[in-house]
């Protein structure tokens, strides 16, 4: 079967309540992903920084059968994108600052991570990846908000969408949540 | 830490935002008083949220907050941000060098978004305005790249624009102005629709009236080319469509990911129409919960617009006036009661059937929507009619859409069995061993199809969906072994389904499943039997069908001799075997044997009183021979009637009544009546893609038929668009080694040979010429077509000699296909002549121009402008020699031409500046003088300076100014030359 209709029955197994759809999903979508983002630097222009939000919306055009989708899978899709997103980007910071500790899913060569994220970032990725697993201990909507809006490139009204909730509800949360990620990340910096 | 602790963080820390910088300090002492760890944490926070803390991270992530406003964007200066959407930003921008000073709407891509799929998605919509030029469709004026590599163009700036609904609410515009207003937004939709485009987000933020009133038409960013092969990048439209679409204004299929089409945009005109007249929307969608939307959007029914306006409803925004039936009646200047009165009746039913569910029920068009809403304004019965109980009932049934569909599916292959049946039962019903074989067979039937359609059981098929061809497939698979014991049922229902294959244009299906039929039926009942002739005229169709002339030939020929022995001459099935036959006869080039088999089975249908449909069918198949052979005014008659045959029979919407259309619009196009052949086609295609969906050769065939009306306009870009999309159809159904993509590679061919490209022309018809070849052979009306487009291309590329001897070729196959008394060897003749003028060789040219034009002027209406063109031709060859014989031609031709184009057409200007010069030489200078300046005007105008046109007409001035002796002019001209 194609990638494209393997996404979109993953996506309904997943509404359906079968956990397992997710096992099979995040691979596909890690693999995808990377792939995207190889291929995209190879043909970049140096300099240019690769966008997270283009990725994501690439993998999404080239994954998921659109005629097939019901709506309330868009949302599944692009949080799960956020999560693989952002274990990428933790994969790639990790190379970038050649630090080992846990394994990513594939190893990724320390030129395209240096390619991918400035040294900078890529602190910056590692420290707001362990911020934001703080975060969705004490305030899981605001982590829900901050992944997709950080990973998945959504806007405030798509984020609304997605968590089925209201915009000023998104707007509220992301706004909080931002200044405590911001504080975190500052502060694990410093030291 | 928990969760409580998160909402106390999160309240503090809103809490001292609200407060002023200076008096967060003692709010925070307060508020917290004897937690300083929380106020801390609120502190921190508080610092982080100013705009110096972000993190470069963010900028890098969040690509679509608001960035600066750059200043410059190519030449336009950036004003204000106007908006944003998923993809793109608009400025207000202004073009501030020397030459203009405009404001413009800007639109940009985000940056961070600028993926490939999302840049071809905005070239796209650029190419789609650039292509929709119309008063109330916001103009595009240009585009480029800004620094930094991102795509932008700029659009009409709508001064004073303001959403729809808001115009008509702060005018207080009462009902009929409103209708008024709404029909504008129809005319400018109808004609994206015209252009193939469906816009797909219409909403009143996209309609904008303008200080003075002028509606205009905003936002095709997802909008959708009709035609998916035009647009190859539908997923990423779609894409767009389904993140940024406004839920409430979402028709049915959007919301299920269905197919969109212009019905698609007839929905939301009926949103917006409802919310115009009532202030409302058609839902009260209380969630943004998404799949609750999609629910009421496809399931719940509207409620009137006359019941709708008694509603009150909250503040949508906090600065709103609430609405209630007396603030809606006072923005439409008048009371409930009246307004509800003024909506009930004709307007609640032309809304409501312009929001029908199912978009075969809304109106056919856009256009057929604003002529309703025209009716009731010149108070006339409107055409909507309100859903009767019957359709009521059967909406109910249809939320069980896997039953009915299977139900219906079951109903059409027992019907094409019982009709079968019913026919054959008259005719051996003295045999009782065989009635009771037929009630084995029914029997049998009944248990097959039970166990096709056990497939659509979720048990069995896993829960999936099974489509109809699933269905059909499994059905093909089964037949073998299930229905061995009755060889006949099995025989007719192979038959069945392999019609049905054929329908569906799965041609190695069906023409393995009829052969096996044919053999099936050869067994049992013998080499000549009613039922082996409709074997023989199944696979004939199918020969048909793959354009294998020869093989539908030797096939139909051999079943009508069977079916007049067996059936005898008066019966209807023979008398479709003659149509059968006869098209294929004309395809041949036979066209008298054709006319005559064509009138034979017509006299036949008509005295025997075959059905009013078959009647029909024999009318446009004669029609059509009747048409290859020149004789348009009896084709119209019959095609016109056959038509309304169809319409009276089927209804509007029927593939008997687009074939139909098809038909009077090729007959129209043959002669030169474009515009009527055009709409006549663009009324067919949308009723084709509802029938056939997309990838169909009856899609194929209708985008080509379309193709080539636009192309006898001129537009050939449009047409080579239209023509690749049917290539693209045509390969993706016959694989490449097929007549069907031979012939429309030969279309391709055409319409690059009009756009100039001539290597490109060439490539393709070596390409397909061979495979035609082999196909059909050497004589053949295509395999001529083929070679002398061949010889225009290589003429053009200068390669005259080979040029020659293809056209020579063409000539000897037209007149052994057709006689010398043809168009096609009027036109080859003509063209030959031309050829070999340049050549040099002018004795042969001139007396092969004369002939053309004498068969010409006996086959074509006066007014034709192929007609046009063999006089011209003639002229230009003796207009040195005798322009007193030219002068009159010259003036014939202009007269044609200027009737059939515009008066920028080269063909104008060029018959324009040769009647000016051959008046120069018969020494008519004033004259002479007006004609050569207006054509060198107008070629230097519509052509540029260096156009070999206008180059043409400066040649003509320089031998006036000559004769006149007046040398500053013809100085003056010739530096105006290039050199050659």
């Amino acid at each position: 079967m194609s990638a494209t209709g393997e996404v979109t029955i993953l996506l309904r197994r997943l509404h359906d309540g079968d956990a397992d759809a997710l096992e099979d999903l995040m691979p596909l979508l890690y693999d995808e992903l990377r792939t995207l983002a190889r291929k995209q630097l190879r043909r970049e222009r140096p300099g240019h920084t690769l966008s997270t939000t283009g990725l994501v919306n690439e993998a999404y055009l080239k994954l998921v059968n659109q005629q097939r989708l019901r709506v309330e899978d868009r949302g599944h899709f692009f949080a799960i994108a956020a999560t693989t997103m952002r274990r990428i980007l933790v994969d790639y910071a990790r190379a970038r600052t050649r630090q080992k500790r846990g394994g990513g899913q594939q190893p990724v060569p320390l030129e395209e991570a240096e390619h991918f994220l400035s040294s900078e970032e890529a602190e910056q990725v590692l420290a707001l990846d362990e911020a934001l697993d703080r975060l969705a201990v004490i305030n899981p909507r605001g982590s829900d908000v901050v992944n997709l809006r950080f990973f998945s490139g959504l806007t405030l009204e798509e984020t609304a969408d997605a968590l089925n909730v209201s915009i000023k509800t998104v707007q509220r949360s992301w706004v909080a949540a931002r200044a405590w990620l911001r504080k975190e990340v500052a502060y694990d910096l410093q030291f | 830490m928990d969760t409580n602790r998160w909402d106390r963080l999160e309240s503090l820390f809103f809490a001292a935002l609200d407060h002023p910088a200076e008096g967060r300090i003692a709010f925070l002492e307060e508020a917290c008083e004897g937690d300083p760890e929380v106020r801390r944490e609120v502190e921190a926070m508080l610092a982080a949220h100013e705009p110096d803390h972000t993190l470069v991270l963010e900028r890098r992530l969040l690509s679509d907050d608001a960035e600066p406003l750059a200043g410059h964007i190519g030449p336009y200066r950036l004003l204000e941000r106007l908006g944003r959407g998923g993809m793109g930003e608009v400025f207000l921008a202004e073009r501030d060098d020397a030459q203009f000073q405009r404001r413009v709407a800007l639109k940009l891509v985000k940056r961070g978004m600028d993926t490939d799929a999302i840049l071809r998605r905005f070239r796209q919509e650029r190419q789609i305005l650039a292509a929709l030029a119309h008063p109330s469709i916001a103009h595009l004026y240009d585009g480029g790249m800004a620094e930094d590599g991102r795509p932008y163009f700029a659009l009409e700036y709508v001064e004073g624009g303001v959403p729809i609904d808001a115009y008509c609410d702060a005018n207080h515009l009462p009902i009929p102005a409103r209708l008024r207003l709404f029909q504008r937004v129809c005319e400018a939709v109808q004609f994206a629709h015209q252009n193939l485009v469906v816009h797909r987000d219409l909403k009143p933020g996209n309609i904008l009236v303008s200080q003075t009133g002028e509606v205009k038409l905003l936002d095709f960013g997802i909008a959708k080319l009709l035609d998916p092969d035009l647009a190859p990048y539908s997923i990423a439209q779609t894409q767009a469509e389904v993140r940024i679409m406004t839920p409430e204004y979402a028709a049915p299929e959007q919301v299920r990911g269905e197919p969109i089409t212009t019905a698609t945009d007839g929905y939301q005109l009926g949103v917006l129409l409802y919310e115009l007249l009532t202030g409302h929307r058609p839902y009260r969608l209380n969630t943004r919960a998404t799949d609750e939307i999609a629910r009421v959007i496809c399931e719940e029914e509207p409620e009137r617009p006359s019941t709708a306006i008694g509603r009150t409803q909250e503040k949508r925004t906090t600065d709103a006036v609430p609405v209630t039936p007396e603030t809606v009646s006072l923005a439409r200047a008048t009371v409930p009661e009246v307004l509800r009165r003024r909506l009930r009746g004709d307007l609640d039913t032309i809304v409501l059937k312009a929001l029908q569910k199912d978009p075969q029920r809304r109106y056919t068009s856009v256009k057929a929507l604003a002529d309703d809403v025209q009716r009731f304004l010149d108070g006339h019965p409107v055409e909507a009619q309100p859903d009767s109980v019957g359709y009521r009932v059967s909406k109910f049934v249809r939320r069980h859409t896997v039953g009915v569909g299977v139900t219906v599916l079951v109903f059409v292959l027992l019907l094409s069995f019982g009709l079968t049946m019913a026919v054959q039962n008259a005719r051996i019903a003295r045999q009782a061993e065989e009635i009771a074989r037929e009630r084995d067979a029914a029997t049998e039937v009944a248990a097959f199809l039970t166990g096709v359609f056990q497939m659509a059981d979720p048990t069995t098929s896993r829960g999936e969906v099974v489509t109809a061809r699933e269905l059909l497939d499994g059905g093909a698979a089964r037949i073998e072994t299930d229905l061995a014991a009755q060889p006949a049922v099995q025989a007719r229902m192979m038959q069945t389904m392999g019609d049905v294959y054929l329908s569906l244009a799965q041609y190695a299906q069906a023409d393995s499943l009829l052969h096996r039929s044919l053999m099936l039926r050869q067994q049992m009942f013998g080499e000549t039997h009613p039922e082996v002739a409709e074997a023989l005229v199944a696979l004939g169709l199918l020969a048909v069908h793959r354009k294998e002339v020869a093989a539908a030939d030797s096939l139909l020929a051999a079943a009508l001799v069977m079916q007049r022995q067996v059936l005898g001459e008066g019966h209807p099935a023979t008398a479709r075997t003659m149509n059968h036959h006869a098209g294929v006869l004309a395809e041949a080039g036979r066209l008298e044997a054709a006319e005559a088999l064509n009138r034979e089975a017509l006299a036949i249908l008509q005295a025997e009183g075959g059905s009013s449909a078959a009647v029909a069918e024999a009318m446009s198949d004669l029609a059509t021979t009747l048409r290859l052979a020149d004789q348009y005014e009896e084709a119209e008659t019959l095609l016109r009637d056959a038509l309304a045959i169809h319409r009276a029979q089927h209804g509007e919407r029927h593939t008997a009544v687009a074939a139909g259309m098809g038909k009077l619009a090729l007959l129209l196009r043959k002669q030169a009546r474009y515009e009527e052949a055009e709409a006549l086609l663009h009324e067919a295609m949308v009723l084709n893609r509802q029938l056939y969906g997309h990838a169909h050769p009856e899609i194929a065939s209708a985008l080509s038929e379309l193709a080539g009306v636009v192309k006898d306009q001129g537009d050939y870009e449009r047409a080579v668009v239209l023509y690749d999309s049917a290539l693209g159809i045509t390969r993706a159904v016959y694989g490449t080694q097929s007549v069907n993509v031979a012939q429309q590679t030969n279309n391709l061919a055409t319409a690059y040979i009009y756009l100039g490209d001539m290597a490109t022309a060439r490539r393709l018809i070596e390409e397909a010429l061979p495979v035609a070849e082999r196909i059909i052979g050497e004589v053949h009306p295509m395999t001529a077509s083929m070679r002398n487009n061949l010889s225009y291309v290589l003429g053009q590329m200068n390669d005259r000699p080979g040029a020659e001897r293809e056209l020579r070729k063409v000539l000897a196959i037209e007149t052994s296909l057709y006689g010398e008394e043809h168009t096609e060897v009027a036109m080859t003749t003509a063209s030959l002549a031309t050829l070999l003028w340049e050549q040099g060789v002018y004795e042969e040219a001139e007396q092969l121009a004369r002939t053309a034009l004498a068969l010409r002027r006996k086959l074509l209406p006066p007014d034709h402008p192929d007609l046009a063109n063999s006089i011209y031709g003639v002229a230009a060859m003796i207009v040195d020699r005798v322009p007193e014989e030219a002068e009159p031609l010259l003036r014939e031709v202009l007269a044609i031409r200027q009737a059939a184009f515009s008066k920028e057409d080269m063909r104008v200007v060029l018959a324009t500046g040769r009647l000016g010069d051959c008046l120069r030489r018969l020494g008519r200078f004033d004259e002479a003088e007006s004609l050569l300046l207006a054509s060198y005007a107008m070629a230097n105008e519509t052509q540029g300076p260096d156009h070999w046109l206008t180059q043409y007409q400066l040649d003509f001035l320089i031998a006036l100014y000559g004769a006149l002796r007046r040398p500053d002019e013809q100085a003056r001209y010739r530096a105006l030359q290039v050199a050659a």
